[in-house]
């Protein structure tokens, strides 16, 4: 080697060492902006609504600096009483997602807004002239102003229909069951919140329903309720009732006619009893245990009764009866049990729906403002979209999907905090959904935007120039004062006129014969058929487009902690019959050579031959989340009637498939492990002064908690916890600071323990950090500094509880998909090799703090994320004085893992007895 | 040559290099002590502080927020609206205010992006500016005073009385002991009226200087 090259390797080299070594804080800090930093005044709140299903959802929306980071509840709105669903939750994804539509699109071509619509609206006048028709498919929601604006532009012109589609067709069961029996038009919410025992028929109101917001609120007021539930799944809300009866999907009805039979008609409505006999007396109905009946007898006037909406149309007038039957007056309702909603757009949308399917002939244009029919299943449509000929589709969308792929015209659509919009709830109330950034994507358009535009465009009308003007002088006959407007914004609602809702339903014997019949008819015919499948929308797909949603497809299932994946549930009966395993891939063969391939879990505690999918789209996921996740496309198998199949067979394919699961702490809280926490517990440092009242606490009722998992969602949002992805969790990575763990009792019943951090007094994980990175701060929390943390991990392996978790992958990199704007900025992001835990949100004590230095309070109160979002508030957290007042009253609280002496600061509410 | 030029020298360079490098870095870090970066704006603190421009004058934030904020073209302009309108130092700043272009400073006392420091609770237990950022008044063109360490903090905040500098009168932070003092004040004094508008706070000097809390999250949260 020359002296030559010598130098110029050493220099090369020497430059690349220079530059290759980053500064230690660069690889090892946070990447949030010193700018970010906390202040007092530049957070606000803003109170919006939201459709979830077809009702809207009071939220709170937290900005800092006018940039939205933060959902939460809005308690005061009347419908849901801060019960918020998580796909709302965690929405704020949707509207910082990179993968949103950018630009419409016409033809093939990227073209800007202005140019799209006009080209829209040219095609539209087209079709009026050569005398064809227009129809424009929307989500079914009750807006007065979208409403006023559909129906002048119909009165305008005949050849273009509006028809409004619910997600998934909940209403029609009842509705036309009620339609034809009580000559009605209605469907009855029944309002659980003042009963005391819930017979529940199949509905699974506590996770995957439409109305979760609105059931859930008022299951958890007024106290302890007893939950008796007959379900051939199971279920959150299985798992969470007294009694719990595992029965197949078509014998559900024969059990309600049974609880009819048994507890009102022999006991109190003697008249209808012979009518009964009459009509039922050949296929006897099931027993039911007496000690059952006898409970239901006794409180007859606090029981409830709901039912699934999925059902046939005589379990929804059974369950009706059963309600009219056990208030207090027969002829009347009273409002207490019964809310009604009228579904006059939905019964006209259906008429319009049946006569576009009759005259397919005379529709040209197929317009889709945000309604999918491949996202709903509406296989029906689909058919007619794909083989009508010369049909010209156009879509308004979010992203990019499968009917984005058919159309020859796309363009954006607004998400729901970028546009004004009004909401009628089901009692009659205005709700306001009121925009808290302007539209991030530039040429997108809002619903009530385009619809105000194609008014003007066909009425040529020289009204206002915007439709956010207009819709405010809309509503402006209805102030009386000027402050009012802002006040309503303040509420999130008001009302618009006052009607009286009280329906009179009365039943004469004479007509019950004519209502018996009705339910014999609709009565599911039994088929012997060796499996019955049923398929149960998940929860998210009911936000629409916002389902699609990384954060909700990493949120585990509570009861089998299942993640990103949609397997098919087996009975255990049925998969030895089949000898399918565990855990293997499965072949659904419909008729007509359809088949589905899935991967499948064999459950316990699930009656005879059913199965059961809960289903959601996975086609709208971000490609490179997509690639390990079997894809479910249910649009191939046909029309279902109420999600409901039989007479198909489910075979071997001999292939396993590893399904993502997280690892359960179950282990870990066993019976005999429970302790009573104890005053004078023996001290293994006794020289450590601990400070005892001004001690943060927190404890955790589980009396009251139903495993909803919101809490691990709202952590995970507050704290800037990543995605990680199936990979990582199948590796058993996972990042979440709260696990929900379930606990079997002594009567077979299930109790959800979440556990977290613990920030035990005498805390294991703290003197075994060679570097000190965790630390004892004096009012009791146990911290974490992570930018002294070498990640060791040795604290992970001394925590017994289990809750400590290490970044193998960094938040940068984990974060990628995301908008900055999205990360809450009060919480540092950590990088690679760093552990990390709950810190009983550090960043609010220490603002709140702050706060009340300045405001010169010594007394503040701090709510978690997790207590702020629970629906049913089962977390209190405070300083020790104020939650344990009394020192010696603490038998029913417990602690976890009491023999290692760690005295832990987390305590969970438990009767001894249970 | 060949045998010169040896596996283990050609490491033992690398090494060096890297102990260089280093070296290098540590150094870069620990020693920002007399920092002084040549501003778009020059400033000079001692001419205003002799004028009785209180440091809250223009860092006004750093009494209620966490974030003592630098000051906008429109806060120099109050005065120089009319004040020496002509002279060359102020040829940026007429600039910014003409063509509506902030002005834009460099960042001398900088702290690290994992530490959060409130401003407005050291300023509410009666720290003096100049405890952190030296004497300003005194500077002509401003330097780092202090090595901005963690050790140097918390020696601070665990023997607080070895370090801290009593409120003066040029830093704005004005303080009663008892509220009578609020009656006391000269409203002729046009300096003072202006002190009083701009905070609607009453600063209470603690009675004894405490050590203060040491724990982690209170700055890495």
């Amino acid at each position: 080697m020359d002296r030559r090259k010598f130098t110029k390797i050493l220099g090369i080299s020497s430059f690349f060492l220079g530059t290759g070594c980053r500064r230690p804080e660069l690889s090892h800090i946070n990447k949030v902006k010193q700018d970010y930093s906390t202040t007092y005044e530049n957070i606000l709140e803003y109170k919006t609504n939201v459709i979830f299903g077809n009702f809207p959802v009071g939220i709170k929306v937290r900005t800092f600096e006018d940039i939205p980071f933060h959902i939460s509840k809005d308690e005061f709105n009347t419908f849901n009483y801060g019960v918020v669903p998580r796909s709302i939750l965690s929405s704020l994804y949707n509207l910082y997602d990179k993968n949103r539509m950018k630009s419409p699109i016409v033809n093939g071509k990227e073209v800007d807004l202005p140019f799209a619509i006009e080209s829209l609206f040219n095609e539209i006048a087209k079709t009026i002239t050569n005398k064809k028709k227009v129809a424009f498919f929307l989500p079914l929601f009750n807006s007065p102003f979208i409403q006023s604006l559909t129906n002048e532009i119909e009165q305008y012109s005949d050849s273009i229909k509006f028809i409004a589609l619910p997600v998934f067709d909940y209403f029609s069961s009842q509705f036309n069951a009620n339609k034809t029996v009580f000559n009605k038009e209605f469907y009855a919410l029944y309002d659980i919140s003042e009963a005391k025992i819930i017979i529940n028929f199949g509905r699974d109101f506590l996770e995957h329903d439409p109305l979760f917001p609105f059931y859930t609120s008022r299951y958890a007021t007024n106290g302890d309720k007893i939950l008796i539930t007959f379900e051939d799944n199971f279920s959150l809300t299985g798992a969470n009732s007294t009694i719990r009866f595992p029965i197949q999907f078509d014998s559900v009805e024969s059990f309600a006619l049974a609880i009819l039979k048994n507890v009102i008609l022999n006991n109190s409505k003697r008249e209808f009893a012979d009518t009964f006999n009459l009509v039922f007396n050949n296929p006897p109905l099931p027993e039911i245990p007496e000690s059952l009946i006898q409970l239901l007898k006794n409180n007859l006037k606090n029981c409830s009764f709901i039912c699934n909406d999925f059902h046939s149309a005589s379990l929804q007038i059974i369950t009706f009866l059963l309600n009219l039957f056990s208030t207090e007056n027969l002829y009347g309702i009273s409002l207490s049990r019964f809310c009604f909603f009228d579904l006059q757009n939905y019964r006209s949308n259906q008429d319009k729906f049946l006569s576009l399917i009759n005259e397919v002939d005379r529709y040209e244009q197929f317009i889709f403002l945000g309604y999918n029919p491949y996202f709903s299943l509406n296989s029906t449509l689909i058919d007619l979209i794909q083989n009508h000929p010369g049909a010209k589709i156009s879509t308004f969308s979010l992203y990019k999907n499968a009917l984005t792929e058919l159309s020859t015209i796309t363009i954006p659509l607004q998400h729901y905090l970028e546009y004004w919009l009004d909401y009628e709830n089901y009692d009659e109330k205005i709700c306001s959904q009121q925009p808290v950034i302007l539209p991030l994507i530039k040429d997108s358009i809002s619903l009530p935007d385009f619809m105000f535009r194609l008014r003007k465009f066909l009425t040529k009308s020289s009204d206002d120039n915007r439709y956010d003007v207009f819709l405010l002088n809309y509503y402006r006959k209805f102030y009386s004062e000027k402050n009012e407007f802002q006040k309503n914004i303040q509420n999130g609602y008001f009302y618009s006129k006052s009607t009286d809702r009280k329906k009179q339903i009365v039943i004469k014997s004479s007509e019950f014969l004519s209502i018996l019949k009705f339910i014999r008819q609709g009565f599911m015919k039994k088929t012997k058929s060796e499996v019955q499948l049923r398929i149960i929308p998940n929860q998210d797909t009911y936000a629409g487009e916002y389902s699609n949603n990384i954060y909700l497809y990493e949120l585990p299932t509570t009861l089998d902690g299942i993640v990103w994946d949609t397997p098919l549930f087996l009975s255990k009966s049925l998969a030895k019959q089949k000898g399918i395993e565990n855990e293997e891939l499965v072949q659904i063969t419909f008729s007509k050579n359809k088949n589905l391939i899935l991967p499948c879990i064999v459950k316990e505690n699930i009656s005879g031959n059913s199965a059961y999918i809960i289903y959601r789209n996975n086609y709208y996921l971000q490609k490179n989340f997509r690639k390990n996740i079997f894809e479910l496309d249910l649009t191939v198998v046909g029309n279902f009637n109420n999600f409901f199949v039989q007479n198909i067979t489910i075979n071997r394919v001999g292939k396993n498939y590893e399904i993502a699961r997280l690892q359960r702490n179950s282990s870990k809280i066993d019976m005999e492990k429970f302790g009573i926490y104890r005053k004078n517990q023996p001290q293994m440092y006794p020289n450590k002064i601990q400070p005892k009242e001004n001690k943060w606490t927190m404890i955790i009722d589980t009396h009251k908690c139903i495993g909803c998992n919101l809490c691990i969602l709202a952590c995970q949002l507050e704290n800037n916890i990543p995605v990680l992805g199936k990979e990582q969790i199948i590796k058993q990575r996972d990042l979440f600071w709260i696990s929900v763990s379930i606990l079997k009792m002594q009567n077979n019943k299930t109790k959800f323990i979440p556990i977290m951090c613990q920030h035990c007094d005498y805390a294991p994980c703290e003197s075994v950090c060679p570097v000190g990175a965790t630390s004892h701060s004096p009012d009791g929390v146990n911290e974490m500094t992570y930018s002294r943390c070498i990640g060791s991990r040795f604290c992970m392996a001394n925590c017994p509880y289990s809750v400590r978790k290490f970044n193998f992958v960094s938040a940068e990199v984990a974060h990628l998909n995301f908008d900055p704007r999205m990360i809450n900025p009060f919480v540092t992001l950590r990088s690679r090799g760093i552990t990390e835990k709950c810190t009983f949100c550090i960043h609010r004590i220490n603002f709140e703090r702050g706060k009340s230095k300045l405001q010169g309070f010594s007394e503040f109160e701090v709510t978690t994320a997790c207590q702020e979002i629970c629906p049913v508030s089962a977390i209190s957290f405070g300083q020790r004085k104020k939650i344990i007042p009394d020192d010696n009253n603490t038998e029913e609280l417990f602690v976890l893992l009491p023999e290692f002496n760690t005295i832990p600061n987390v305590f969970y509410k438990l009767k001894r007895n249970e | 040559m060949k045998k010169f030029i040896s596996k283990k020298l050609i490491l033992a360079a690398v090494f060096f290099f890297l102990l260089l490098d280093v070296f290098l870095i540590i150094n870069y870090q620990r020693n920002g002590i007399g920092y002084q970066p040549i501003q778009n704006v020059s400033f000079s603190h001692k001419l205003h502080s002799k004028k009785k421009k209180t440091c809250l004058f223009c860092h006004h934030q750093a009494e209620t927020h966490c974030y003592a904020n630098l000051p906008t073209t429109k806060t120099c302009m109050i005065c120089h609206i009319a004040l020496k309108t002509e002279s060359s130092l102020l040829k940026n700043v007429l600039y910014s205010y003409d063509s509506l272009i902030s002005l834009r400073y460099i960042k001398i006392n900088d702290l690290p992006d994992y530490v959060r420091f409130n401003h407005s609770l050291h300023i509410r237990s009666g720290i003096d500016c100049a405890t952190c950022h030296g004497f300003v008044d005194e500077m002509d063109s401003t330097y780092q005073a202090k090595n901005f360490t963690m050790g140097w903090c918390v020696d601070c905040h665990n023997k607080p009385e070895k370090y801290l500098i009593k409120p003066r009168e040029i830093s704005g932070i004005f303080y009663f002991n008892d509220t009578t003092l609020f009656e006391k004040i000269n409203f002729s004094d046009p300096m003072k009226f202006v002190k009083i508008i701009s905070t609607n706070l009453t600063l209470i000097l603690p009675q004894k200087i405490k050590p203060a809390s040491t724990n982690c999250s209170i700055c890495h949260e």
